[in-house]
C-alpha cells in the first residue's frame, strides 16, 4: 500500500465539504415542474445559420489561440502566420454573427467538435502559455 | 415504489404522477452524481433540472432495455459531460486554465467548505478531461462497479479500468505535489 493510495483512501473517508441549501431537495419537484412548463424558446435564426457558423467558429477558436500565443510569446504578427491570421480575422469579421448569443456559439462548438479536437486545442493552448 | 410499478403507472396513462414519483425518488442521487462531476452547486442544480426536462421529453421512448436507474444516470452523465466540454471551450477562448476557474468558483461557492486537502482533490479533478472526470467521479465518489459505468457510458470495462487508473494517478500526483 503506497503513500499516494493512502491519500485518496483518506480523502474518500473524510467529509467532502459539499452541502446544499436548506430544503433544496424538498423544492426540486416544483422547480422541475416550472422548468418543464416554461422551456427556453429556440432561436429561429440559429437553425438556418448553423452550417456556415461551424466553420467560422472553429476558425475563430484557432485564431483566438494563435493570437493569444503570439501575444504571450511576443511573436511578431508581420510573419507569414501573423499575416494569415490577420487575413482570416478580416474574413470572419465581415460576417455578422452579432444576433447570436455566446452561449449558442459555445453550444454549437460543443456539439460539433470531437473530444480530440477540444483536447488538441486545450493542449496547444496550455503548451503555449 | 419499484421502478416496474412506476413504469406501469406511466403506461397506464398516469404520466404526470409517474414522472413526479421518479423525480422524488431519484433527484437526490442524481444531484450528488452531477455534483461530483461538475463540483459547483449552481451548475449541478442547472444540470439536474435539464436532466429532468430531457427525461420528461424522452420517457415515452424508454423501452426498458436497461434499468430506469441506468437510463437516468446515462442522461445525467451526458448532460454533465456536454457541460464540461462547453466549459472547456469557454475557458480556452478566454485563455484560462479550467482548474483555476473551478478553484475560483469553489472559493465563491457557499455550498462548499472543504479543508485544504479537499480543495486540492477538487482542483486535481478539475484538471481531468471531461469523460475521464465522469469515470473517476462515478467510481471514486459514486462507488459504481465498472460494469455499471460501462452500461451508463457505453464503454468497455477494460477502457474504463485504464481511464480510471490514469485519472487516479493524475489526481494522486497533483495532491502529492500540493502537499510537498
Amino acid at each position: 500500500m503506497n503513500e499516494k493510495k493512502d491519500i485518496l483512501e483518506q480523502l474518500r473517508n473524510s467529509q467532502s465539504g459539499f452541502s446544499v441549501p436548506e430544503g433544496y431537495f424538498d423544492t426540486i419537484e416544483d422547480r422541475v415542474r416550472e422548468k418543464i412548463s416554461n422551456p427556453r424558446a429556440a432561436h429561429p435564426v440559429w437553425a438556418v445559420a448553423k452550417p456556415a457558423l461551424l466553420l467560422s467558429c472553429m476558425f475563430v477558436l484557432i485564431l483566438a489561440i494563435g493570437y493569444g500565443t503570439m501575444t504571450i510569446t511576443g511573436t511578431s504578427s508581420s510573419g507569414e502566420t501573423g499575416k494569415l491570421a490577420e487575413d482570416g480575422a478580416e474574413v470572419v469579421m465581415e460576417q455578422d454573427f452579432s444576433h447570436l448569443e455566446d452561449d449558442e456559439i459555445i453550444d454549437y462548438l460543443a456539439e460539433n467538435l470531437s473530444f480530440s479536437d477540444i483536447e488538441t486545442f486545450i493542449a496547444e493552448e496550455q503548451t503555449n502559455l | 415504489m419499484e421502478d416496474s410499478e412506476i413504469l406501469a403507472l406511466f403506461r397506464e396513462g398516469e404520466r404526470n404522477r409517474a414522472f413526479n414519483v421518479i423525480v422524488r425518488t431519484y433527484s437526490e442521487r442524481l444531484y450528488w452524481h452531477l455534483r461530483s462531476i461538475v463540483q459547483i452547486h449552481e451548475d449541478a442544480d442547472d444540470l439536474l433540472q435539464n436532466t429532468w426536462v430531457r427525461v420528461w421529453n424522452a420517457l415515452d421512448t424508454f423501452r426498458g432495455d436497461s434499468g430506469l436507474y441506468t437510463w437516468l444516470y446515462r442522461i445525467a452523465t451526458n448532460e454533465a459531460i456536454s457541460f464540461l466540454r462547453k466549459q472547456k471551450i469557454t475557458t480556452a477562448l478566454r485563455l484560462s486554465d479550467p482548474s483555476s476557474v473551478i478553484a475560483a468558483k469553489l472559493a465563491a461557492d457557499e455550498e462548499f467548505n472543504g479543508d485544504d486537502l479537499q480543495v486540492a482533490l477538487q482542483k486535481a479533478i478539475a484538471k481531468l478531461p471531461p469523460k475521464q472526470k465522469a469515470v473517476f467521479s462515478m467510481r471514486y465518489f459514486g462507488d459504481l462497479k465498472y460494469e455499471e459505468i460501462s452500461e451508463i457510458l457505453d464503454v468497455s470495462v477494460n477502457s474504463l479500468k485504464t481511464s480510471y487508473h490514469f485519472a487516479s494517478e493524475k489526481v494522486k500526483e497533483y495532491i502529492k505535489k500540493y502537499m510537498d
